[in-house]
């Protein structure tokens, strides 16, 4: 069934909005009175800074998804292939920590591991002759991206090993082989390509990540995403011109690893891992070290975030003093008074509340139509289909936010009417979060057969009828999910918003990194902020979540 | 400034001597005596050290700002002290305005004000913000002239003020060397800008990046001409050869220095002394002792224009001056701050004087020096 011509006007919309800011970013003459913009380009092209700047994202993107994709390799192993005690809670557990913030979560592994307050250091230096962990480096950044990324992969990797077929793992086991011989020999080769294709898309998220390196790498990592940052709002006066060259060269890095992840994709398909052939799921039983599987488990969840969340709450929850003399348990609330007496407390709050829930309504209202056009629209299939779905990894979301930025600057019809207004932080989040959203809705669509609407068209019911009464209802579940998970990223982001922000239009995980570089003595008050912001979260999905339960009653 | 030079001043000479007898008459001919709403003009009278100033706002002034109601301000000011102490005292005078207060760093100030200025949507209408990182806002006709009658009225000193009347001055926050007590003895403490070169300091040393032309930046510039170019740049290179820790600001510095992530740091006295007793955090005067010049400044096309002026003027009368002084900050007038400096605190026959202004092409060509640090740190 044909899609009636409005309904086009969506995808033409999303590709215009979404593509114009960055066409822009390419075709403007982006100098303020400096060289010219090709030169620019020519020079910063062949700088050795440019080479070490690349490298640093390189490596924290992909160091951190080795990291994440290897410990739910084997986090996802125990859980779903052995006969490990408490499978239910430790399959849960984890997907829940997707809902903290990458800013909380940096906060958290400062609390923990900074070389001078880091609660661990302070305990194991003595025992290790005075080594600490300095989550300021390199390394630090891709502990700190690893065990942030650690819940993502797990839900890439846990479906497939559960839909795995396991009668090659038990031919194996009956012919002698032992548990790990079976797993390397066996198991691995069957999900390499998932397990490969989730180290592609967590290298692709970290490399568009802004988070981390400008919280934890400081001036001494510099990554694509922290030097747009830096030539936009940390160098006196801006160097836009700069900017957009390295934006570019991000685009030209994202848009090559994006290629790459679809040619990867598209190449795995080939692989088989769920067959027509029904076969009753076997685990494999671990006898005396069960409860050793246990442990390790409950060591994984505890290393990447349990630990990490506890200090945070108990940083709130004491004074800097008290923090700098070693974590002194000196139990006040004045962390929290301080935080609701700041002056854009309220607003930027209040901001990030609505600007969550009209993206989220709008993404979902679109990926609706988007979806149908896509899906029964008959145009299908195509790669460039595939490009828009990983449009978010394509464009990071400070390269958007700031060719977004950019455009509204430059003219005046727009700047007059979108700049300093939350429209704009809107646009950006709908722009860079739409393709998740269809994906949420298209899976459902995917499920309701033509038939139905037809029935609806023969029986006279026009087309918006039949959309609005036959379809939509059945893709409630679509949308109630797109609605929730858009509604959390939005309250989460701050790459696509950190140069969209205005002081009317501040948003709270923008006001709680300002508050954290640049007050004294501050850290106790943002420790504060990110427990009230994973509180808020964690309500709005429980209260989703029930309306989901609701809605399926 | 506008290609003016600028004369070398010590216009805080705020040497404890003298400073208790000032205090005197200072505290006790203190006095507020804003006319009725009725009359045609409103009189603030304060006696200042034995003299009497009186500010004349006409109604219309004082009408005009109060249709605009409003003052968005962009400042560098910790959030809580503008909130608690600044804000209270300009309601105390103007209860029926509103105060809306925005705290950025000194970048981000002049980055959202030039993007906001090009985009046609103004939205502050004062700025607060370090001198040397404001300067370039100027030059791009961000930054609107006011002819300001509280400086005439205040008695300010040559040099305290912008002849041009670009900025209007506010606040000169002394320059220390912060070191934490636990990291470094009193005996091994900074006791020379030299010492930040000393290899036994090297990873250690906290500083705002100086190509902000905020703290270190300016007192760089500061140094530059009583050093020469030779033995300056040397320093420069010193104390980049000892992998300094580069923050947004010298708050950031403080509080790297009050965790232990630094043993020390270039930074302002007045985050010393809000923290005083909290951290373990003491401060050393090295000289030449300067206060870093934080004026304000009127933007260009700002919504309430009136309301900005309003504001202005305030901060720069001794009202606002003593509810400055109240945040711990120095106020940019000789006579308050003598008067507002806790005692004891400076040593004693020694003078602060203002930041860089011995170093005109500092504040005349700020982005030249912005490029020099650049290249001589690399942030």
């Amino acid at each position: 069934m044909r899609a009636p011509l409005p309904v086009l006007f969506f995808p033409i919309f999303y590709f215009f909005v979404s593509i114009t800011p960055i066409a822009y970013l390419f075709v403007s003459n982006t100098t303020l009175g400096g060289a010219s913009f090709n030169a620019l380009v020519f020079n910063w092209l062949f700088t050795p800074e440019l080479v070490s700047i690349l490298y640093s994202t390189f490596m924290f993107a992909s160091g951190g998804a080795a990291l994440a994709t290897l410990f739910a390799l084997v986090y996802a192993w125990l859980v779903v292939r052995t006969d490990v005690p408490a499978k239910s809670l430790l399959e849960t557990l984890p997907t829940t920590f997707l809902i903290v913030p990458f800013i909380v979560k940096s906060l958290m592994w400062i609390i923990l591991l900074s070389p001078s307050i880091g609660v661990i250091n302070k305990m194991l230096s003595p025992l290790l002759n005075g080594f600490v962990f300095n989550i300021y480096s390199m390394e630090g950044l891709i502990f700190a991206y690893g065990m942030g990324g650690f819940p993502f992969a797990l839900l890439s990797i846990m479906p497939v090993l559960k839909s795995m077929d396991t009668s090659l793992e038990e031919s194996a086991r009956i012919l002698g082989l032992g548990l790990l011989k079976t797993f390397f020999r066996i198991t691995l080769p069957i999900i390499f390509p998932s397990v490969f294709t989730t180290f592609l898309l967590l290298t692709l998220i970290g490399l568009g990540n802004f988070d981390y390196p400008y919280i934890l790498g400081g001036e001494r990592i510099k990554t694509l995403a922290t030097e747009i940052y830096y030539w936009t709002n940390q160098i006196v006066p801006p160097r836009y011109d700069i900017a957009v060259t390295y934006s570019l060269i991000y685009i030209i890095t994202t848009f090559t690893g994006v290629s790459i992840y679809i040619w990867y994709t598209r190449k795995t398909f080939k692989f088989v891992v769920v067959t027509g052939k029904v076969s009753q799921k076997t685990v494999h039983i671990l006898g005396k070290w069960r409860i050793f599987a246990f442990v390790s488990c409950l060591g994984m969840l505890t290393i990447s975030f349990i630990l990490p969340f506890i200090f945070l709450i108990l940083t709130s929850f004491i004074t800097f003093g008290a923090l700098a003399e070693g974590l002194r348990l000196d139990f006040t609330l004045e962390n929290y008074q301080k935080l609701l007496k700041l002056p854009l407390m309220d607003k930027s709050f209040i901001n990030s509340i609505s600007v969550a829930i009209i993206t989220a309504l709008l993404c979902t209202t679109s990926a609706i139509f988007m979806a149908y056009t896509s899906l029964k629209g008959k145009i299908r299939g195509s790669i460039f289909n595939e490009y828009l779905n990983n449009f978010p990894l394509t464009f990071p979301g400070i390269v958007y936010g700031f060719g977004l930025f950019w455009l509204i600057l430059n003219i005046p019809f727009l700047s007059q009417s979108l700049y300093g207004t939350l429209w704009v932080i809107i646009i950006s989040l709908i722009v860079i979060r739409l393709p998740y959203s269809i994906r949420f809705i298209s899976n459902n669509l995917l499920q309701i057969g033509d038939e139905l609407e037809e029935a609806a068209r023969v029986s006279g019911a026009s087309w918006f009828k039949s959309f609005t009464s036959v379809l939509m209802p059945l893709v409630k579940g679509g949308m109630i999910s797109s609605f929730t998970y858009i509604f959390i990223e939005s309250i989460k982001e701050i790459g696509a918003l950190i140069l969209l922000v205005s002081p009317n239009t501040i948003m709270f995980t923008v006001y709680l990194l300002q508050l954290y570089s640049q007050h004294a003595a501050a850290i106790n008050v943002v420790a504060a902020g990110s427990v009230l912001l994973v509180l808020v979260v964690a309500t709005s999905l429980a209260l989703l979540k029930a309306l989901e339960r609701m809605q399926k009653l | 400034m506008s290609g003016e030079k600028v004369s070398r001043r010590n216009v805080l000479t705020a040497s404890v001597a003298g400073v208790v007898g000032l205090g005197v008459g200072f505290a006790s001919g203190f006095m507020l005596k804003p006319a009725e709403q009725t009359a045609r003009t409103v009189e603030i009278t304060r006696t200042v050290g034995g003299a009497t100033v009186t500010q004349t706002l006409t109604q219309s002034q004082i009408d005009l700002a109060r249709k605009e109601q409003t003052v968005v301000i962009y400042g560098v000011i910790d959030i809580p002290d503008f909130e608690n102490v600044m804000k209270t005292a300009f309601l105390r005078l103007y209860p029926w305005a509103k105060v809306e207060y925005v705290g950025l760093s000194p970048s981000e100030i002049v980055s959202k004000s030039l993007a906001e200025y090009k985009a046609g949507k103004v939205a502050a209408d004062v700025i607060w913000n370090t001198l040397g990182s404001t300067l370039p806002l100027v030059r791009e006709g961000v930054i609107e002239k006011f002819d300001n009658p509280m400086i005439g009225l205040m008695g300010y000193a040559e040099g305290a003020y912008d002849p041009e009347k670009y900025w209007h001055p506010m606040s000169g926050l002394p320059i220390v060397l912060n070191y934490n007590t636990n990291l470094v003895s009193p005996a091994n403490a900074p006791k020379s800008y030299e010492d930040l070169s000393n290899p036994k300091f090297k990873g250690k040393v906290a500083i705002d990046r100086p190509s902000l032309n905020n703290v270190a930046g300016t007192l760089f510039a500061h140094l530059y001409p009583i050093l020469g170019e030779q033995k300056w740049r040397s320093l420069m290179q010193g104390i980049s050869a000892n992998q300094p820790i580069f923050t947004d600001s010298a708050s950031a510095s403080f509080t790297k220095v009050s965790t232990g992530e630094a043993a020390v740091s270039i930074g302002l006295l007045h985050d010393y002394l809000g923290n005083r007793g909290k951290v373990p955090v003491e401060i050393a005067w090295a000289e030449p002792m300067t206060a870093l010049p934080v004026p304000l400044f009127l933007p260009r096309n700002a919504p309430h224009p009136n309301m900005g002026q309003l504001f202005i003027q305030w901060a720069v009368s001794v009202d606002g001056l003593l509810a400055l002084a109240r945040t711990g900050r120095t106020p940019l007038h000789h006579v308050v701050a003598a008067y507002t400096l806790p005692s004891g605190l400076l040593p004693s026959g020694v003078s602060l004087e203002v930041a860089a202004l011995n170093n005109p092409d500092y504040y005349n060509n700020p982005t030249k020096w912005s490029e020099l640090y650049r290249s001589i740190f690399g942030v």
